[in-house]
Protein backbone atom coordinates (compact mmCIF):
# COMPACT_ATOMS: atom_id res chain seq x y z
CA UNK A 1 0.00 0.00 0.00
CA UNK A 2 1.38 3.28 -1.03
CA UNK A 3 1.22 6.08 1.37
CA UNK A 4 1.53 9.62 0.25
CA UNK A 5 3.44 10.94 3.22
CA UNK A 6 3.61 14.71 3.30
CA UNK A 7 7.13 16.01 3.40
CA UNK A 8 8.37 16.35 6.91
CA UNK A 9 11.03 18.97 7.07
CA UNK A 10 13.41 18.86 9.91
CA UNK A 11 15.77 21.79 10.03
CA UNK A 12 18.91 21.02 11.95
CA UNK A 13 20.19 24.04 13.88
CA UNK A 14 23.93 24.37 14.17
CA UNK A 15 23.61 25.62 17.68
CA UNK A 16 21.24 23.47 19.63
CA UNK A 17 20.92 25.93 22.45
CA UNK A 18 19.60 28.46 20.01
CA UNK A 19 16.61 26.37 19.15
CA UNK A 20 13.51 28.32 18.67
CA UNK A 21 10.16 26.99 17.83
CA UNK A 22 8.17 29.48 15.91
CA UNK A 23 4.92 28.38 14.44
CA UNK A 24 2.89 30.32 12.01
CA UNK A 25 -0.64 29.70 10.97
CA UNK A 26 0.66 27.96 7.90
CA UNK A 27 2.86 25.72 9.98
CA UNK A 28 0.01 24.96 12.34
CA UNK A 29 -2.12 23.96 9.41
CA UNK A 30 0.70 21.82 8.15
CA UNK A 31 1.01 20.15 11.53
CA UNK A 32 -2.74 19.62 11.63
CA UNK A 33 -2.69 18.20 8.17
CA UNK A 34 0.15 15.89 9.07
CA UNK A 35 -1.59 14.76 12.23
CA UNK A 36 -4.74 14.08 10.30
CA UNK A 37 -2.84 12.13 7.76
CA UNK A 38 -1.00 10.18 10.41
CA UNK A 39 -4.21 9.48 12.25
CA UNK A 40 -5.77 8.21 9.12
CA UNK A 41 -2.73 6.16 8.40
CA UNK A 42 -2.75 4.70 11.90
CA UNK A 43 -6.33 3.61 11.47
CA UNK A 44 -5.50 2.00 8.20
CA UNK A 45 -2.52 0.33 9.75
CA UNK A 46 -4.49 -0.96 12.67
CA UNK A 47 -7.02 -2.48 10.45
CA UNK A 48 -4.49 -3.93 8.24
CA UNK A 49 -3.22 -7.31 9.02
CA UNK A 50 0.22 -6.37 7.90
CA UNK A 51 1.55 -3.75 10.19
CA UNK A 52 4.10 -1.53 8.60
CA UNK A 53 7.21 -0.84 10.42
CA UNK A 54 7.98 2.63 11.51
CA UNK A 55 8.12 4.93 8.57
CA UNK A 56 10.02 8.07 8.85
CA UNK A 57 10.61 10.63 6.32
CA UNK A 58 13.36 12.89 7.15
CA UNK A 59 14.75 15.64 5.15
CA UNK A 60 17.40 17.95 6.24
CA UNK A 61 17.66 21.40 4.95
CA UNK A 62 20.31 23.90 5.45
CA UNK A 63 19.50 27.36 6.60
CA UNK A 64 21.99 29.99 5.87
CA UNK A 65 22.10 33.72 5.68
CA UNK A 66 24.65 36.13 4.33
CA UNK A 67 25.14 39.36 6.14
CA UNK A 68 25.97 42.21 3.75
CA UNK A 69 27.05 45.75 4.35
CA UNK A 70 24.15 48.11 4.90
CA UNK A 71 23.53 50.68 2.20
CA UNK A 72 24.13 54.24 3.31
CA UNK A 73 24.09 57.73 1.80
CA UNK A 74 25.86 60.85 3.10
CA UNK A 75 25.51 64.43 1.93
CA UNK A 76 28.65 66.43 1.17
CA UNK A 77 27.25 69.51 -0.57
CA UNK A 78 23.91 71.27 -0.97
CA UNK A 79 22.47 72.55 -4.25
CA UNK A 80 23.43 76.23 -4.38
CA UNK A 81 22.45 78.68 -7.11
CA UNK A 82 24.13 81.70 -5.51
CA UNK A 83 22.93 85.25 -6.22
CA UNK A 84 21.07 85.79 -9.44
CA UNK A 85 20.75 89.34 -10.84
CA UNK A 86 17.32 89.97 -12.21
CA UNK A 87 16.21 92.76 -14.49
CA UNK A 88 12.64 93.84 -13.98
CA UNK A 89 10.11 91.87 -16.01
CA UNK A 90 12.59 89.40 -17.44
CA UNK A 91 12.07 85.67 -16.91
CA UNK A 92 14.98 83.27 -17.18
CA UNK A 93 16.71 80.11 -16.07
CA UNK A 94 19.90 79.10 -14.32
CA UNK A 95 21.21 75.57 -14.92
CA UNK A 96 23.71 73.70 -12.78
CA UNK A 97 25.08 70.51 -14.28
CA UNK A 98 25.28 67.53 -11.87
CA UNK A 99 29.08 67.38 -11.89
CA UNK A 100 32.00 67.69 -9.54
CA UNK A 101 33.41 70.82 -11.18
CA UNK A 102 30.96 73.69 -11.30
CA UNK A 103 29.09 73.88 -14.58
CA UNK A 104 26.57 76.71 -14.57
CA UNK A 105 24.78 78.65 -17.30
CA UNK A 106 22.40 81.59 -17.22
CA UNK A 107 19.72 82.58 -19.65
CA UNK A 108 19.84 85.53 -20.14
CA UNK A 109 23.57 85.78 -19.43
CA UNK A 110 23.10 89.16 -17.73
CA UNK A 111 21.68 87.31 -14.71
CA UNK A 112 25.01 85.77 -13.78
CA UNK A 113 26.97 86.83 -10.71
CA UNK A 114 29.78 85.19 -8.75
CA UNK A 115 28.76 86.92 -5.56
CA UNK A 116 27.94 83.75 -3.61
CA UNK A 117 28.72 80.02 -3.64
CA UNK A 118 27.28 78.00 -6.46
CA UNK A 119 27.51 74.20 -6.60
CA UNK A 120 25.76 70.98 -7.49
CA UNK A 121 24.65 68.87 -4.53
CA UNK A 122 26.95 65.95 -3.79
CA UNK A 123 26.22 62.69 -1.99
CA UNK A 124 28.27 59.56 -1.45
CA UNK A 125 26.54 56.15 -1.47
CA UNK A 126 28.31 53.26 0.27
CA UNK A 127 27.43 49.60 0.65
CA UNK A 128 28.21 46.05 -0.38
CA UNK A 129 30.49 45.82 -3.39
CA UNK A 130 28.71 44.52 -6.47
CA UNK A 131 25.20 45.21 -5.22
CA UNK A 132 22.58 46.86 -7.40
CA UNK A 133 20.68 49.78 -5.97
CA UNK A 134 17.88 52.12 -6.95
CA UNK A 135 17.88 55.87 -6.37
CA UNK A 136 14.78 57.90 -5.62
CA UNK A 137 15.13 61.63 -6.22
CA UNK A 138 12.21 64.03 -6.70
CA UNK A 139 11.90 65.46 -10.21
CA UNK A 140 11.30 68.97 -8.84
CA UNK A 141 12.38 70.97 -5.81
CA UNK A 142 10.38 74.04 -4.77
CA UNK A 143 12.28 76.96 -3.27
CA UNK A 144 10.25 79.20 -0.98
CA UNK A 145 10.95 82.89 -0.49
CA UNK A 146 8.14 83.74 1.89
CA UNK A 147 4.94 85.69 1.19
CA UNK A 148 3.92 83.26 -1.51
CA UNK A 149 7.11 83.71 -3.53
CA UNK A 150 8.57 80.52 -4.89
CA UNK A 151 10.69 79.09 -7.68
CA UNK A 152 10.88 75.55 -9.04
CA UNK A 153 14.00 73.54 -9.86
CA UNK A 154 13.75 70.72 -12.38
CA UNK A 155 16.32 68.29 -11.06
CA UNK A 156 19.04 66.41 -12.91
CA UNK A 157 21.38 63.80 -11.48
CA UNK A 158 24.57 61.98 -12.36
CA UNK A 159 26.18 58.91 -10.82
CA UNK A 160 29.82 57.99 -10.88
CA UNK A 161 28.78 54.33 -11.29
CA UNK A 162 27.57 52.38 -14.31
CA UNK A 163 24.21 50.62 -14.08
CA UNK A 164 23.79 51.53 -10.43
CA UNK A 165 26.26 48.97 -9.14
CA UNK A 166 28.44 49.65 -6.14
CA UNK A 167 31.44 48.33 -8.04
CA UNK A 168 33.96 49.32 -5.40
CA UNK A 169 31.58 49.87 -2.55
CA UNK A 170 31.35 53.65 -2.95
CA UNK A 171 29.61 55.82 -5.53
CA UNK A 172 29.25 59.58 -5.86
CA UNK A 173 25.88 61.07 -6.75
CA UNK A 174 25.58 64.64 -8.06
CA UNK A 175 22.31 66.56 -8.18
CA UNK A 176 21.90 69.69 -10.29
CA UNK A 177 19.04 71.10 -12.27
CA UNK A 178 17.39 74.08 -13.92
CA UNK A 179 16.02 76.87 -11.76
CA UNK A 180 13.06 78.71 -13.30
CA UNK A 181 12.89 82.42 -12.54
CA UNK A 182 9.57 84.13 -13.18
CA UNK A 183 8.93 87.43 -14.94
CA UNK A 184 8.48 89.43 -11.76
CA UNK A 185 10.35 87.19 -9.36
CA UNK A 186 10.62 88.82 -5.94
CA UNK A 187 14.05 89.97 -4.78
CA UNK A 188 14.71 87.82 -1.72
CA UNK A 189 16.33 84.61 -0.52
CA UNK A 190 14.75 81.28 -1.41
CA UNK A 191 15.17 78.00 0.50
CA UNK A 192 14.11 74.43 -0.18
CA UNK A 193 14.93 70.85 0.76
CA UNK A 194 14.75 67.44 -0.86
CA UNK A 195 15.22 63.79 0.08
CA UNK A 196 17.34 61.20 -1.69
CA UNK A 197 16.62 57.53 -0.96
CA UNK A 198 18.78 54.59 -2.02
CA UNK A 199 17.54 50.99 -1.87
CA UNK A 200 19.21 47.68 -2.55
CA UNK A 201 17.55 45.84 -5.40
CA UNK B 1 7.21 -5.70 15.04
CA UNK B 2 6.69 -2.47 16.70
CA UNK B 3 4.58 0.31 15.72
CA UNK B 4 6.19 3.46 16.28
CA UNK B 5 4.47 6.65 15.81
CA UNK B 6 6.95 9.05 14.74
CA UNK B 7 6.35 12.19 16.51
CA UNK B 8 6.63 14.87 14.04
CA UNK B 9 7.90 18.05 15.26
CA UNK B 10 8.41 20.87 13.06
CA UNK B 11 11.34 22.91 13.88
CA UNK B 12 11.61 26.17 12.21
CA UNK B 13 14.66 28.17 12.77
CA UNK B 14 14.40 31.66 11.59
CA UNK B 15 17.44 33.84 11.52
CA UNK B 16 16.22 37.34 11.96
CA UNK B 17 18.72 39.62 10.34
CA UNK B 18 18.54 43.31 10.54
CA UNK B 19 20.10 44.39 7.26
CA UNK B 20 19.63 48.00 6.29
CA UNK B 21 18.46 47.74 2.68
CA UNK B 22 17.46 51.40 2.36
CA UNK B 23 18.85 54.74 3.39
CA UNK B 24 17.60 58.33 3.05
CA UNK B 25 19.31 61.69 3.38
CA UNK B 26 18.07 65.27 3.11
CA UNK B 27 19.68 67.93 0.96
CA UNK B 28 19.13 71.69 0.96
CA UNK B 29 18.68 73.92 -2.06
CA UNK B 30 19.21 77.68 -2.10
CA UNK B 31 19.03 80.65 -4.43
CA UNK B 32 18.86 84.39 -3.96
CA UNK B 33 17.36 86.80 -6.46
CA UNK B 34 19.00 90.25 -6.33
CA UNK B 35 18.39 93.46 -8.22
CA UNK B 36 20.33 93.78 -11.43
CA UNK B 37 23.10 96.37 -11.43
CA UNK B 38 22.00 99.62 -13.07
CA UNK B 39 24.06 102.63 -14.06
CA UNK B 40 22.96 106.06 -15.23
CA UNK B 41 24.96 109.09 -16.29
CA UNK B 42 24.69 111.95 -13.84
CA UNK B 43 27.29 114.38 -15.24
CA UNK B 44 28.48 114.67 -18.79
CA UNK B 45 32.28 114.75 -19.06
CA UNK B 46 33.45 118.15 -20.33
CA UNK B 47 36.88 119.69 -20.90
CA UNK B 48 35.39 123.14 -20.90
CA UNK B 49 36.76 125.99 -23.03
CA UNK B 50 40.39 126.30 -24.18
CA UNK B 51 42.62 127.55 -26.90
CA UNK B 52 45.01 125.18 -28.70
CA UNK B 53 47.42 127.99 -29.62
CA UNK B 54 50.18 127.17 -32.04
CA UNK B 55 51.24 123.70 -31.06
CA UNK B 56 48.26 122.30 -29.27
CA UNK B 57 48.87 119.96 -26.37
CA UNK B 58 46.70 118.18 -23.87
CA UNK B 59 44.19 118.77 -21.13
CA UNK B 60 44.22 116.29 -18.28
CA UNK B 61 40.85 116.07 -16.51
CA UNK B 62 40.91 114.31 -13.12
CA UNK B 63 37.94 112.31 -11.70
CA UNK B 64 37.55 115.19 -9.25
CA UNK B 65 36.93 117.52 -12.19
CA UNK B 66 40.23 119.49 -12.10
CA UNK B 67 41.95 120.44 -15.34
CA UNK B 68 45.65 120.63 -16.07
CA UNK B 69 46.95 122.08 -19.35
CA UNK B 70 49.95 120.53 -21.10
CA UNK B 71 51.88 122.09 -24.00
CA UNK B 72 50.68 125.31 -25.65
CA UNK B 73 47.09 124.87 -24.54
CA UNK B 74 45.54 127.73 -22.63
CA UNK B 75 42.55 126.96 -20.46
CA UNK B 76 39.48 129.13 -20.73
CA UNK B 77 36.24 129.11 -18.76
CA UNK B 78 33.15 127.12 -19.49
CA UNK B 79 32.01 124.15 -17.50
CA UNK B 80 34.73 121.58 -16.98
CA UNK B 81 33.60 118.50 -15.13
CA UNK B 82 34.41 114.81 -14.87
CA UNK B 83 31.88 112.24 -15.98
CA UNK B 84 29.71 110.94 -13.10
CA UNK B 85 27.62 107.79 -12.99
CA UNK B 86 25.21 106.52 -10.33
CA UNK B 87 25.40 102.77 -9.82
CA UNK B 88 22.54 100.95 -8.05
CA UNK B 89 22.22 97.32 -7.01
CA UNK B 90 22.50 94.74 -4.25
CA UNK B 91 23.65 96.38 -1.00
CA UNK B 92 27.34 95.68 -0.26
CA UNK B 93 27.78 93.60 -3.39
CA UNK B 94 31.17 93.78 -5.02
CA UNK B 95 31.32 95.05 -8.57
CA UNK B 96 33.91 95.90 -11.19
CA UNK B 97 34.31 98.95 -13.40
CA UNK B 98 35.55 98.47 -16.90
CA UNK B 99 36.86 101.63 -18.55
CA UNK B 100 36.81 102.14 -22.34
CA UNK B 101 39.39 99.94 -24.06
CA UNK B 102 39.95 102.38 -26.90
CA UNK B 103 40.06 106.19 -27.31
CA UNK B 104 36.93 108.21 -27.94
CA UNK B 105 36.74 110.47 -30.97
CA UNK B 106 35.25 113.94 -30.53
CA UNK B 107 33.94 115.36 -33.81
CA UNK B 108 33.74 118.99 -34.74
CA UNK B 109 30.19 120.10 -35.32
CA UNK B 110 31.04 122.16 -38.38
CA UNK B 111 33.70 120.03 -40.10
CA UNK B 112 35.30 116.61 -40.13
CA UNK B 113 38.00 117.60 -37.67
CA UNK B 114 38.45 115.41 -34.61
CA UNK B 115 40.11 115.30 -31.23
CA UNK B 116 41.01 112.22 -29.26
CA UNK B 117 40.17 111.41 -25.63
CA UNK B 118 42.21 108.67 -23.96
CA UNK B 119 43.95 107.62 -20.71
CA UNK B 120 40.70 106.97 -18.91
CA UNK B 121 40.77 106.94 -15.11
CA UNK B 122 38.06 106.40 -12.51
CA UNK B 123 37.28 106.97 -8.87
CA UNK B 124 36.90 104.42 -7.34
CA UNK B 125 39.80 102.97 -9.34
CA UNK B 126 39.04 100.19 -11.79
CA UNK B 127 42.37 98.37 -11.71
CA UNK B 128 42.70 97.54 -8.02
CA UNK B 129 40.05 94.84 -7.88
CA UNK B 130 36.37 95.02 -7.20
CA UNK B 131 34.64 97.90 -5.49
CA UNK B 132 31.85 97.58 -2.94
CA UNK B 133 28.37 98.90 -3.51
CA UNK B 134 28.09 100.33 0.00
CA UNK B 135 24.44 100.79 0.88
CA UNK B 136 23.47 99.62 -2.58
CA UNK B 137 24.50 102.80 -4.40
CA UNK B 138 27.75 104.40 -5.53
CA UNK B 139 28.91 107.36 -7.61
CA UNK B 140 31.71 106.59 -10.05
CA UNK B 141 33.67 109.55 -11.45
CA UNK B 142 35.55 109.35 -14.74
CA UNK B 143 38.47 111.50 -15.90
CA UNK B 144 40.54 111.37 -19.09
CA UNK B 145 43.07 113.22 -21.26
CA UNK B 146 42.09 115.31 -24.29
CA UNK B 147 44.70 115.41 -27.06
CA UNK B 148 44.61 118.71 -28.89
CA UNK B 149 46.22 119.46 -32.23
CA UNK B 150 47.26 122.83 -33.57
CA UNK B 151 44.63 125.53 -34.21
CA UNK B 152 44.78 124.44 -37.82
CA UNK B 153 43.90 120.86 -36.98
CA UNK B 154 41.32 121.82 -34.42
CA UNK B 155 39.33 124.88 -35.52
CA UNK B 156 37.06 126.76 -33.18
CA UNK B 157 33.81 125.08 -32.29
CA UNK B 158 32.15 122.38 -30.26
CA UNK B 159 33.48 118.84 -30.40
CA UNK B 160 31.34 115.94 -29.09
CA UNK B 161 31.59 112.22 -28.83
CA UNK B 162 30.59 109.19 -26.76
CA UNK B 163 32.31 106.59 -24.61
CA UNK B 164 31.05 103.46 -22.87
CA UNK B 165 31.71 101.90 -19.50
CA UNK B 166 30.77 98.46 -18.18
CA UNK B 167 29.77 97.78 -14.58
CA UNK B 168 29.30 94.20 -13.44
CA UNK B 169 28.70 92.26 -10.25
CA UNK B 170 31.78 90.35 -9.28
Amino acid sequence: MAHNWPNAVRVQPTNKTAKQQITTKKTQHLIMKKLTTIFASIILMTLSANVMAQNTATESANASATLITAIDITKYADLEFGKIAKNAATAGTVTITPTDELGISYSPASMSTTLADRSAAKFTITGEEGQNFAINLPSTITLNGGEGNSMVINTAMNLSAINNILSDGSVDLYVGGTLNIGTNQAITEYYGSFSVTVTYE
Amino acid sequence: MTRKLTALSLLLLVFVLKVQAQATVNGQAYAEVIAALTASENNQMSFGKFSPETGGGQIVLTPEGLRMAVGDVILGGGTAQSGKFIINGEPNASYTIQLPTSPALLKHSGSNKTMVVDNWVSDPPSDTGASVLTGGTETVSIGATLIIGSSESNPVGIYTGTYSLTFAYN
